[in-house]
């Protein structure tokens, strides 16, 4: 329940990623204007052009033939992926405006039998609503329509679309208002609908700023529903959600063809025309919860850069294209291909496209997409590198027709800067491009959004999710494989082909498309939007949904960004400790959700402030009616007013609950994917429900819900302490007495105090059983799981094995402990891991301890893998305000080779190194590879310091008490120290070696140079050469293991290893074991060779 | 003591003495010089067991097309999803239970694919028997492309070894003695046996005139150590070596036995995987420094592993028994006797080396190809004694010997170097 946590600003899952500016972030409003101008302006000019026909030259590329078709005789369905509207004109015999531009709404989509197909939706218009004044009345109407129309046009600045008509239509109309309780009295608004999207923006700004009527003012009037996307509006008020399925029933829809009026303006197979009130749109539900065999493009670029400078579009050509053609639903790609520059040798099982000139090969490509007509293009980074990069090269080159990707014919893809300014990770800049009716999906974009990753590059998240590395080939080296011969360029094409998969695999391996696609359906959102767009555009389509059928209408809010705080979740204070005995764990299920259902929480039943009064006088509500939240707030309860929200979240958990039980007796597996992204989406939509409430710069902030949830929250979690603590008690016959030793927002541990896990399963299903029975439905406490043992070491700190069943643990549950920051080094999480694995799973605290001891002397005599050592940061600007450690280390680098140094956008790794003394910590930053080859010594007191010892001590604390400082990091083990000879730096150039013994380490003596052994350690030779020669044997083991690994990884037995992936954990072990191998075969070689 | 029939003696292993350590190479070179060599001695044999109207075709050449029909030479690279992998092994995820490595990773599953210098094809068909195959074996196949991209295999053809040089009749029983396995840390539980061996050595038995017929005795690896040493998990790039005092007892012990034995009859001592020797194949010899007493007699040598000589004409090659038992572990061969009967039918000592077992990154030869056939063909440290007198596709006849760990079978195996006759000897008290 990430959302419950969050009370300002956007919540977790939102953080890191591009979004529309009207959304959750914060952004200024200036930029947001201009965002807003740029794209008008952009339609107009920039967008349009003139696109080629699409070129059939391969069966197997082109999608299956469409069937013959009758409007007046055949039904046609389709699965619609994207919904978008244009501005076009009129078409006779269609509901709506009928002069002038009008909005045509477009859906673009997939049959059952893979034809893609485009429908126009006309007659739809824009509309908002604004109070009624107290003297308007229905007669007004026709005037003040004039009046805003007059208005309206002539505020437009210059009327080039030659709108004649603005407003529309001007109706009174009774409706409630969303906010706040005032009986079911409905109050009388304005409803204005206009004709073009953007003219409901300057309707409502026009009725605030003039005068329109000098009878009426209207200046005072609240706006309604003025600020809601033209797409989210029409979706909701034809019931149409994200990824469902459309019916044109016979008789009710046209066909475009070569000779109809208007003639096609698509690449679809089939395109039509529908009056927005003809078409049948089907709920996803039974039949119509099925999926259409759409077509997935995954691709990947490569280019040949120059050395040392990051690819740009002006310079360095584009040399591969690979592409991935995936059918959904199907295991195996049915197109795999790759358009390389010159000629490449062929691959077997992918088809191997060369081209002489950079432009032939762009130009392809171009069609290639066109061809294929893909529904969705997904790859790696695609939003903000390939294709852009690809538009531009394009752009440069003057390919003729290469921006037309999109699936009208006539509109360019163009790329579109968005800035979005957030507090967290300050200003972003994103770039989107438009591809009409194809859904840009880019994986990274997914992975941002629902993954907290160590790292996001593409070989560390496919050895995260498929346990696999990846070779990666520096881009230092792809243009001297592009350079050399067809062998080679078939390398990089395979490297590219790998990179086109992946992006594939891992969709599939995360379920990433069913679970967005069930989202969509779900809450009622298109495709797109998702991973555009925040949490708040989900809710406020589902609120919008449930508030149109009920009569209410909700209020425009202007984002105040107010910093008032509220009190968050309780969290009982822990006692903190190791806990060897089975420590149950009740949870509440769906917590915030059901508190707002079991209390009737919603903006529809809220008293506000001061009208509690006159709701008794007017509304004869009895204070019994009412109920008073901890938070100090009123709400009426269900039988006044059943509120929208928890209707909304009962569908949404009923829906939850059917698909759980669906998924039960599902077999079929691609079934059981899509039920089970879909429980999966519910869960996750009914607690952004929540954080809607409490997002202050939302569309509806209610912090008298938020508020009260998280206060309702707080006593239900002290009370459930009460319980349990009053009713398991020694007094009343049980084991002992029961104690609470932690509680925090949605579950409570319990101790209580016997000692197996069977027992202690059986009373926390009978304490929830208890607790559950004193609150309100559908709120329930539910047993889950215990911990045994139990390591407590703060609030949300804690760590434990899990048990749901008496037999096995069903894994190592770990929270707010070191494991994934980005900034520590590899060292402190695997340390931290084993060291709790012994604790929780081998129950040995005395192991764990001897561990992080070894570890620590490990650490300090310099035999731990540099690779633990790494940390890795970004190079986002180079123009920080303060040091820091990886850019200083980035311009030390470019000095040493231009060549190969990081650059903007490049993760650097470092590791921190021994320096003297008072040398800030950002000069101590060193290349891994650099320190390996040269012995540059660590600074291991900065590790031991810095990383590892406060994760540490806190683990240890709860066991070690007072003395866990003393003992870890103070205790005999940290006493050796080795110290390394640079080779590098201070006075390296000054030391001269002598030869030592290799058995007591003293200078030899005079007579003895060329020996091993001084005569003191002579007796002891086969001793001291059997422990040289096991060293050697451990080293040749890891040899060994690690270069095997990587010539398996790369795929080729015969060529030689260039992977360069960083993120790859044996990167770094492969070039010390060579280096430490040389050393110690100098050793065993000073015994003098094995002859007999 | 027994008289002792003379034989001349030959070392052959210079081939497997390292001369310089280069560990800035990768094993590509090994791969690639294997292929090249084997490629050279395959053509004529399958020229001539497919006839000339069969094209020789690489990879490249095939452009992807389909319904080609010709033969391909190239190295098998076995894809298994359970092979042990240091990358799995150091993996965050996987620290929970750490899986308990394997004794056996051949799965149905696995994947055969066939690699030349440039490029891969998958392999298919019956004949493929892909549960046998091993990683690094280079052979030749014919067969024809098809449209999914596999290359479908009809028939099959290995290099098996090289000439093979007559044995000729001497008349005279002169018999090699085969032990591995002495594991002297765990000494103590078959000391009564190890005495009985000695005795039997000297002739002490009455056997004085067999005695006198042994010629030479070979010790077959793990003579110090006969198990892996356990792991204890670090972070260390590579593992301390656990205290070497229980060892340097052994060595001292062993010295004494060697010592011993060497007196009666030439010994040739072999490292092994678990002795304190280097780790690669091929394994170096052991220092002298460690075997002081039998070092000074003429007749004590140690040796490399694996190991060839000639003894008069008889030509004997063999190992401490690495090959084998990777063998087993990464297919489904149901003995160690047939796992070594297909090092010999590839024509290669250890194929799996260098992918699953460790080998020194050669650059420019590849010592384990069979370049010629030996008579006598032996791997120490099986679980059993096992022979089987094999005869090659060409007539050529070798004795293949699995001997027997002494630590667990307390038994030795005998060769008779002109017959190739071969039996098992067994010393332990209970069945005497």
């Amino acid at each position: 329940m990430d959302a419950k946590r969050k009370f300002n600003g956007p919540s977790n899952g939102q953080a890191k990623r591009p979004r529309n500016p009207d959304d959750d972030e914060e952004m200024d409003f200036e930029s947001e204007l201009a965002a807003f101008e740029n794209s008008e302006d952009m339609d107009q000019t920039l967008l349009l052009g003139d696109g080629p026909e699409n070129q059939q030259t391969s069966e197997r590329w082109s999608r299956p033939a469409p069937p013959k078709l009758d409007p007046a005789k055949d039904s046609l369905e389709f699965q619609q992926l994207d919904v978008e509207n244009y501005q076009g004109q009129p078409l006779p015999g269609m509901p709506g405006a009928q002069l002038g531009p009008v909005p045509v709404v477009r859906m673009f989509g997939v049959t059952m039998d893979g034809n893609s197909v485009c429908c126009h939706v006309h007659g739809f218009c824009p509309y908002f609503y604004i109070e009624a004044p107290k003297k308007f009345e229905e007669r007004h109407c026709e005037k003040l329509q004039q009046a805003l129309d007059q208005k309206v046009i002539a505020d437009i600045r210059n009327n080039k679309d030659n709108v004649q008509e603005a407003v529309l239509m001007v109706e009174l109309v009774e409706k409630l208002n969303i906010h706040g309780y005032n009986g079911d009295k409905k109050q009388r608004y304005i409803k204005i609908s206009v004709t073009l999207p953007r003219f409901v923006a300057a309707a409502s700004r026009l009725l605030k700023k003039e005068v329109i009527m000098a009878e009426i003012d209207f200046q005072d009037c609240r706006a309604f529903e003025n600020n809601i996307d033209f797409d989210i509006r029409f979706m909701v008020d034809t019931s149409v959600v994200g990824c469902n399925w459309i019916e044109l029933p016979k008789g009710e829809w046209r066909l475009r063809s070569s000779h109809s009026k208007p003639l096609p303006e698509s690449r679809c197979q089939i395109e039509v025309d529908v009056a927005f009130d003809k078409f049948i749109s089907h709920e996803p539900e039974g039949e119509w919860a099925k999926v259409a065999p759409f077509r997935i493009l995954s691709f990947d670029i490569e280019c040949a850069g120059r050395k040392g400078i990051f690819p740009e579009a002006k310079m360095d050509p584009v040399i591969q294209i690979a592409n991935m053609v995936i059918r959904q639903g199907e295991r195996e790609p049915f197109i795999r291909n790759v358009f390389t520059l010159d000629e490449c040798a062929p691959i077997i099982g992918s088809q191997v496209l060369c081209h002489d000139k950079e432009t032939q090969l762009l130009d392809r490509w171009s069609a290639f997409v066109r061809e294929v007509d893909p529904d969705i293009l997904t790859g790696y980074n695609i939003n903000n590198f390939d294709i852009p990069y690809l538009l531009n090269r394009a752009a440069h080159l003057k390919v003729k027709n290469f921006e037309y990707l999109g699936r009208i014919k006539n509109i360019r893809s163009v790329i579109k800067e968005q800035v979005i300014q957030s507090k967290q990770m300050g200003r972003r800049e994103n770039q989107y491009v438009n591809f009409e009716g194809r859904v840009p999906f880019d994986l990274l974009f997914v992975l941002l959004r629902d993954y907290k990753l160590r790292s996001y590059t593409l070989n560390a998240v496919s050895y995260h999710f498929l346990q696999e590395q990846k070779e990666d080939v520096h881009h230092s080296i792809i243009t001297d494989l592009q350079n050399g011969d067809e062998q080679t360029r078939r390398r990089l094409a395979m490297y590219c082909l790998k990179d086109a998969y992946l992006p594939l695999r891992l969709l599939e391996k995360l379920m990433a498309i069913v679970n967005y696609m069930e989202m969509a359906r779900v809450t009622g959102v298109p495709l797109e939007s998702l991973l555009t767009r925040g949490q708040q555009i989900k809710v406020m389509s589902q609120l919008l949904r449930k508030a149109r059928t009920k009569g209410f209408i909700m209020p425009s809010y202007t984002s105040q960004g107010s910093d008032e705080q509220f009190e968050g979740a309780t969290v009982i204070e822990p006692k903190r400790g190791y806990y060897a005995d089975p420590i149950s764990t009740l949870d509440f299920a769906s917590l915030y959700p059901s508190i707002m259902m079991a209390h009737n929480l919603c903006y529809t039943t809220l008293v506000l402030g001061g009208t509690r009064e006159k709701l008794r006088e007017q509304e004869n509500l009895q204070d019994d009616q009412v109920e008073r939240t901890p938070a100090n707030n009123y709400f009426v309860k269900s039988e006044v007013r059943r509120g929208l929200l928890p209707e909304i979240l009962e569908s949404l958990l009923a829906a939850r609950k059917r698909a759980k039980n669906d998924l039960k007796v599902e077999t079929d597996p691609f079934k059981r994917k899509v039920l089970d992204g879909r429980q999966l989406a519910l869960k996750i939509s009914a607690n952004s429900v929540y954080g809607f409430t409490g997002a202050q710069v939302g569309k509806l902030p209610c912090l008298e819900i938020s508020g009260s949830v998280t206060a309702y929250g707080r006593t239900m979690i002290e009370m459930t302490k009460n319980e349990v603590e009053s009713h398991y008690t020694q007094a009343n016959g049980y084991e002992s007495n029961a104690l609470v030793i932690y509680g925090d927002t949605d579950s409570v541990m319990v101790n209580f105090g016997v000692k197996t896990l069977e027992r202690s399963m059986e009373l926390g299903r009978e304490a929830a059983e208890l607790v559950s029975s004193k609150f309100v439905h559908p709120i329930k406490l539910e047993f889950e799981k215990v911990y045994y043992p139990y390591l407590l070491i703060n609030k949300k700190r804690y760590a434990g094995l899990y048990f749901t069943r008496p037999e096995t643990y069903d894994k190592m549950d770990c929270k707010g402990i070191e494991t994934v920051r980005r900034d520590n080094s590899p060292l402190v999480a695997n340390l931290m891991n084993t060291c709790l694995q012994k604790l929780l799973i081998e129950r040995d605290p005395d192991g764990a301890v001897a561990y992080a001891k070894q570890v620590i002397a490990d650490l300090l005599c310099n035999r731990i893998d540099i690779s633990h050592l790494v940390i890795t940061k970004e190079l986002a600007k180079t123009d920080y305000a303060a040091k820091q450690a990886h850019v200083e280390l980035a311009a030390k680098m470019k000095k040493r080779d231009p060549g190969t140094a990081p650059k903007l956008g490049d993760r650097v790794p470092y590791v921190i190194c021994a320096a003297a003394k008072n040398t800030p910590a950002y000069q101590k930053a060193e290349d891994p590879l650099y320190v390996l080859e040269n012995s540059v010594p660590i600074d291991a007191t900065y590790y031991l310091e810095q990383q590892l010892a406060k994760p540490l001590l806190r683990i240890f604390e709860p066991i070690l008490g007072e003395k866990a400082e003393s003992i870890l990091l103070k205790g005999e083990h940290t006493r050796t120290r080795t110290v390394v000879t640079s080779k590098v730096g201070g006075l390296a150039g000054f030391m001269t070696k002598k030869t030592s013994c290799l058995g007591c380490k003293s200078l030899m003596p005079k007579g003895y140079e060329q020996a091993c052994l001084c005569p003191h350690c002579e007796p002891r030779m086969s001793e001291l050469y059997q422990k040289e020669v096991g060293a050697k044997r451990e080293l040749e083991v890891s040899f060994s293991r690690l270069w095997t690994e990587c010539q398996r990884c790369q795929g080729s037995l015969h060529e030689e290893v260039i992977c360069s992936n960083r993120d790859c954990p044996i990167f770094y072990m492969r070039q010390k074991v060579r280096m430490d191998l040389d050393t110690q075969e100098k050793r065993v070689l000073r015994f003098g060779p094995a002859d007999w | 003591m027994a008289q002792r029939r003379e034989t001349n003696y030959e070392n052959l292993s210079a081939q497997f003495r390292l001369k310089a350590h280069d560990y800035q190479k990768q094993f590509c070179h090994l791969y690639a010089h294997r292929l090249a060599e084997m490629t050279r001695l395959l053509s004529p044999l399958a020229q001539e067991k497919w006839g000339r109207q069969e094209p020789i075709k690489k990879l490249c050449e095939l452009r992807g097309e389909q319904d080609v029909h010709c033969i391909l030479i190239g190295t098998i690279y076995k894809h298994q999803a359970h092979k042990p992998s240091i990358l799995r092994d150091i993996s965050e995820e996987n620290q929970l239970a750490p899986q308990p490595p394997r004794q056996n990773y051949s799965e149905p599953e696995d994947k055969v694919v066939l690699e030349d210098e440039l490029q891969r094809v998958r392999l298919q068909g019956e004949l493929l028997q892909s549960q046998l195959m091993a990683t690094g074996v280079v052979c030749a196949v014919l067969g024809g492309t098809d449209s999914e991209g596999f290359f479908n295999v009809e028939d099959m053809l290995y290099y098996e070894s090289g000439p093979q040089k007559p044995l000729k009749a001497k008349n005279s029983s002169r018999l090699l003695v085969l032990v591995s396995g002495l594991d002297q840390l765990q000494a103590h539980t078959f000391a009564d046996a190890l005495n009985l061996f000695q005795y039997w050595l000297a002739g002490s038995f009455g056997n004085g005139k067999e005695a006198g017929s042994m010629v030479r005795l070979i010790v077959a690896g793990n003579s110090v150590r006969a198990s892996a040493v356990a792991h204890v998990p670090t972070l260390q790039v590579a593992r301390t070596q656990a205290n070497a005092n229980d060892t340097v007892q052994a060595v001292t012990q062993l010295d004494k036995w060697f010592a011993a034995w060497a007196r009666s009859l030439p010994v040739d001592i072999l490292p092994g995987a678990y002795d304190p020797a280097n780790f690669m194949l091929p394994q170096q010899p052991f220092h002298k420094c460690m075997f002081p007493e039998a070092a000074k007699l003429s007749s004590f040598q140690a040796v490399t592993n694996p190991y060839s000589c000639r003894l008069d004409e008889t030509l004997v090659l063999g190992t401490a028994g690495q090959n084998v038992s990777d063998l087993l572990r990464s297919t489904s061969l149901s003995s160690a006797l047939e796992a070594l009967r297909c090092t010999l039918k590839w024509g290669h000592v250890a194929p799996t080396a260098p992918d699953t077992l460790a080998c020194y990154p050669y650059i420019d030869s590849d010592p384990f190809i069979l370049r010629e056939c030996p008579h006598v063909y032996f791997a120490g440290n099986c679980d059993s004694f096992e022979t089987d007198l094999h005869e090659s596709s060409s007539g050529q006849r070798t004795r293949l010997v699995c001997v027997p760990s002494f630590s667990r079978t307390q038994s030795v195996a005998v060769v008779d170097l002109e017959t190739l006759a071969c039996r098992q000897v067994n010393f332990s008290v209970e069945s005497d």
